[in-house]
């Protein structure tokens, strides 16, 4: 009895906790839109390694920029890069799977079809033979850095992992009755898709989702932290960390700050996941 | 010969062929990695605007004025007899210069390791457990935030920790293995021990931390799960528990799934080093890599990928051969 009434409590509040926590760098990215206490870049004089004042709530950074407002700017484009690239990264993977899932659930088993959905499976499974990381290293090699390619090199890291666990869930889709109908009555093969399997598949694509998020948003900082993602003076949270940790004696809240809301933003949406999880799975 | 030998022959077959399918796809994607990038470093070796003759010598040195497909070829060729180029950089045999990497990276990887399972699995076993309502929610907790903590976080924490508050070694100065263990051997007795291992210990740490957060997780959700199943309690209401429990039943269905998500965790532990060994100015796989990509110097940076994918790989195979070993129910199918 105690035990079902813990479970049935807990995904409101997993959720709930994750939304707080990845809300706090989200909300911060907004502000910095309108707002920021001073330029991110601007160096000011007495701020160099400044301790904790009302002025520069954070402290400032080793060259005298506030570090509360490079927080703020890092989020936003941390965030941004992101979003941008979990969007890509999905459209790409959606396309993808689907291609290969109803290559194989053809009317008549096709020899075109088998070899579209295999060629698809070898792909994927040949990028995953690369750990991540190292992929978007691969791919930051051949574009190099700054804004753009690490994103470009993010959204090529996440699309064979989301790939793989779309076709996982359009495999079962596609084994449902209602798709066989559809196809009967001769809906278009992208109309079965976006309007019969999306929807269906949506749960675990949703629940996924979060996860690769926070995989995008720790492969950013440690590309940038590494010197081979954002260019400085650019303000993201991996580029800040690079800066700072030769400094962290002097001006520990530099470091600690970024470190901060990373682990917050993963930790959020990690939650988020698992109350997505337990909510999409405990509906069904 | 019996029909499951056979049936375990064909199956090791296919999965070698499998895997060295899966290289050869991998082997093109790094190759074009070379063709892909721009400015390379024989621009940088020859120099921009310098003499045509000697580009087109040092192009012929390094087999660059054919055809890609040619090109690709000659270096698989290559590959197989164990000659994966000439680092622009070092000026020294890619595949020597990998290898040695390696042997660092692995020491660091197998003590993280060593520390993630010996730590995940008692804890995981405990929390999954009975007697333990108190200690469960903190420990919870903590593993929550573990998840969360990334491994470069915890490799910059541990730096400063070590290296400022401890005061156990120079942040910055990598000792190697073979230095490390007379000095801890020698200096068991007086004050060498401690920050001859703080060398190694961490940076396995780090790698070990999050490791230790996400296997205990799972051991953790295992138990409970098994614990709720009805062979559980028949084999208590026979009066089987404690240690025989534990070993013969408890920990024989939970180390199938546990080994092949170690499996799963050792390559991000791998993928992770490059990292931490950054922090750490430890001259490993993943240093390499930072340094080949900074250098462009692109044979290092293939070398150095198409090494990571020859483990994943070999990692993953093994797991699969060693979830098959540990699951009767696969044997018999």
């Amino acid at each position: 009895m105690h035990h079902s009434q813990e479970s049935a409590h807990l995904p409101p509040l997993t959720l709930a906790l994750g939304i707080i926590l990845a809300g706090i760098p989200l909300a911060m990215g907004l502000i910095s839109l309108l707002y920021t206490p001073f330029e991110p870049n601007l160096i000011i004089a007495n701020a160099v390694s400044a301790p904790i004042t009302p002025t520069h709530p954070l402290g400032g950074d080793y060259l005298g920029r506030d570090t509360l407002s490079r927080l703020m700017t890092g989020a936003r484009i941390t965030i941004t890069m992101a979003t941008m690239a979990i969007t890509t990264a999905t459209i790409t993977a959606f396309a993808l799977s689907a291609t290969s899932v109803a290559a194989l659930n053809t009317p008549t088993p096709s020899r075109t079809g088998q070899l579209t959905h295999k060629t698809i499976t070898f792909l994927t499974n040949t990028l995953m033979g690369i750990p991540s990381l190292l992929l978007a290293l691969a791919v930051v090699s051949i574009l190099g850095g700054g804004i753009a390619n690490t994103t470009i090199a993010i959204t090529i890291m996440l699309v064979p992992g989301l790939t793989r666990v779309m076709q996982a869930a359009l495999i079962q889709v596609y084994a449902e009755d209602y798709i066989k109908v559809a196809k009967t009555w001769g809906v278009s093969n992208i109309n079965i898709a976006l309007k019969h399997a999306l929807p269906n598949a949506a749960p675990s694509i949703i629940v996924a989702i979060p996860i690769y998020m926070s995989a995008a948003i720790l492969v950013e900082a440690g590309l940038s932290y590494l010197g081979l993602g954002v260019a400085p003076p650019t303000p993201s949270w991996g580029i800040m960390l690079n800066q700072s940790i030769p400094h962290i004696n002097a001006q520990p809240m530099a470091a600690i700050a970024p470190a901060t809301m990373i682990i917050f933003t993963i930790l959020g949406l990690n939650l988020i996941s698992d109350g997505l999880n337990q909510k999409l799975r405990g509906k069904k | 010969m019996s029909t499951p030998t056979i049936r375990i022959i064909t199956k090791l077959v296919k999965n070698t062929l499998d895997a060295l399918l899966l290289l050869l796809g991998v082997s093109v994607v790094v190759f074009s990695l070379l063709y892909l990038t721009p400015g390379n470093a024989l621009l940088i070796q020859v120099g921009v605007g310098s003499d045509r003759a000697l580009t087109e010598s040092y192009q012929a040195l390094f087999s660059l004025n054919t055809s890609p497909v040619i090109q690709y070829f000659e270096w698989l060729q290559g590959l197989l007899r164990g000659n994966f180029g000439v680092s622009y950089v070092y000026h020294a045999p890619v595949f020597t210069i990998v290898l040695h990497a390696l042997g660092v990276t692995a020491a660091i990887a197998s003590v993280a390791m060593i520390i993630a399972v010996g730590v995940s699995l008692p804890l995981g076993l405990y929390l999954g457990g009975s007697g333990s309502q108190v200690l469960r929610a903190p420990l919870s907790g903590i593993i929550t935030l573990g998840v969360a903590v990334p491994q470069f976080l915890w490799g910059i924490l541990l730096l400063y920790l070590f290296g400022n508050v401890f005061s156990a070694f120079v942040p910055g100065v990598y000792a190697p293995l073979s230095s490390i263990l007379p000095m801890a051997m020698a200096g068991s007795s007086g004050n060498n021990a401690i920050p001859a291992l703080a060398y190694l210990l961490a940076p396995a740490l780090a790698l070990a931390l999050p490791a230790i957060a996400i296997l205990s997780r799972y051991t953790y959700n295992s138990v409970r799960e098994l614990n709720a199943q009805p062979f559980m309690l028949a084999l208590q209401c026979r009066g089987i528990g404690g240690w025989q429990l534990l070993r013969r039943h408890t920990l024989r269905n939970l180390l199938v799934g546990y080994t092949s998500f170690s499996g799963i965790l050792l390559i991000d532990l791998l993928a992770g080093s490059v990292l931490v060994e950054y922090i750490f100015n430890i001259p490993g796989l993943g240093n390499t890599l930072v340094t080949g990509i900074h250098q462009r110097d692109t044979l290092l940076v293939q070398g150095a990928v198409l090494y990571v994918a020859f483990l994943v790989v070999v990692i993953n195979k093994i797991t699969d051969g060693l979830y098959y070993i540990l699951n009767p129910k696969l044997r018999r199918a």
